[in-house]
């Protein structure tokens, strides 16, 4: 039976233990890549039919251009809410100033799994009868 | 050192690079097309982006009027000054595109071009100019766009009646076509009032004119 040599065997142990580790947590790192890009492209396409639903349905005034009036997104939001998804709707005229603010703020750097996804698309909201305001419609969706 | 310690040492580093080739098989692999994703924003984009030109008047960008012209010269003269002024800021994006197809049309007979009296022809110019700002400010640094609004050309006694015109960001062809969206508009004049403007203006007896001139505005999107 051989002898255990502490010096050399140890240190060999140690080395192939230290490597095995580096490589197991460059796996689990790119895996984490993975699976952040696809939630990423869930997370923005779930944006993309939400901003779409917005637009096209609870927000619209007529045909092509929005509202700015928060009680039917309120029963929107309470919809998603049950689902687990957290809502932030936001109107900007093209020059930056917001119009209508609805939902919590989102953070992008919080969670680190599923960082908050937001789309925004280009609508018109309504004035009177016969003018509309060109502005942005930017959603953000968090879990 | 033993031969069993280097013997494990060959085996780990053989793990190891499994491991390696695994991580970056991983890294460099895309659960989803990229692409697929950003044609179905862009597509949805480029609606939003024409339902909102049919909805937003010249007025939300600073207005838009241009001077009316003879023999391609502005009439810039004191006197008419004003009356030759024409002032169109109550009207939408989509509505000065259609109007423009409609006092610009270009007519062609053989394959030349026919140069006409066209009391309007700044408006062409000076739309474009406007709209290119306008969509610079709703589209540009997204993506790159195309509008295009053209007429079905009108065959007319031998001779092709037309309005096509284009604006756009970018010069570079080698980039990738996102999407292509159109609305179509009909000319806001009767068919009988068209029928006396082209004959009254090109000349052209119009006896087989369709029953609706269709303005086609269509925009494509492309990768930035």
């Amino acid at each position: 039976m051989d002898q255990l040599s502490v010096g050399e065997d140890l240190f060999a142990t140690l080395t192939v233990v230290g490597l095995l580790c580096l490589f197991i947590a460059a796996l689990m790192h790119s895996y984490h890549l993975y699976a952040e890009r696809m939630n990423a492209y869930e997370s923005f396409d779930q944006a993309l039919n939400i901003a779409e639903d917005i637009k096209n349905r609870v927000l619209t005034a007529s045909p092509g251009s929005i509202d700015l009036t928060t009680n039917k997104l309120e029963d929107y939001s309470k919809l998603l809410a049950r689902e687990g998804i957290e809502l932030r709707v936001e109107v900007r005229t093209l020059g930056g100033e917001v119009l209508l603010a609805y939902g919590p703020e989102q953070k992008p750097l919080e969670g680190y799994f599923s960082p908050p996804c937001s789309v925004s698309l280009p609508v018109a909201v309504a004035r009177d009868q016969r003018s509309a305001q060109l502005c942005e419609l930017v959603v953000w969706v968090g879990k | 050192m033993d031969e069993r310690g280097v013997g494990y040492i060959a085996d780990m580093l053989v793990f190891a690079l499994l491991i390696s080739f695994a991580s970056l098989f991983l890294a460099g692999a895309s659960p989803i097309d990229p692409k697929i994703e950003s044609t179905r924003y862009a597509a949805s984009f480029a609606q939003s982006t024409l339902l909102a030109l049919q909805h937003s008047t010249a007025d939300e960008f600073g207005g838009f009027e241009y001077q009316l012209s003879a023999f391609g010269f502005e009439l810039n003269v004191p006197v008419i000054w004003k009356s030759a002024k024409r002032d169109l800021r109550y009207k939408t994006l989509a509505q000065l595109l259609v109007e423009d197809a409609l006092l610009n049309l270009h007519v062609e007979a053989g394959g030349i071009e026919l140069e006409m009296l066209r009391p309007n022809q700044s408006m062409e110019s000076r739309l474009r100019e406007f709209l290119k700002e306008v969509l610079d400010k709703l589209i540009g640094g997204r993506f790159g766009y195309r509008l295009t609004v053209k007429t079905l050309p009108m065959e007319l006694n031998f001779s092709r009646v037309y309005f096509e015109t284009e604006i756009k960001n970018f010069d570079d062809m080698t980039q990738q076509k996102l999407c292509s969206e159109t609305i179509i508009s009909t000319l806001p004049i009767s068919q009988e009032e068209l029928a006396r403007l082209i004959q009254g203006v090109f000349g052209i007896s119009t006896s087989e004119l369709e029953p609706d001139i269709a303005v086609e505005i269509t925009l494509e999107l492309w990768s930035p």
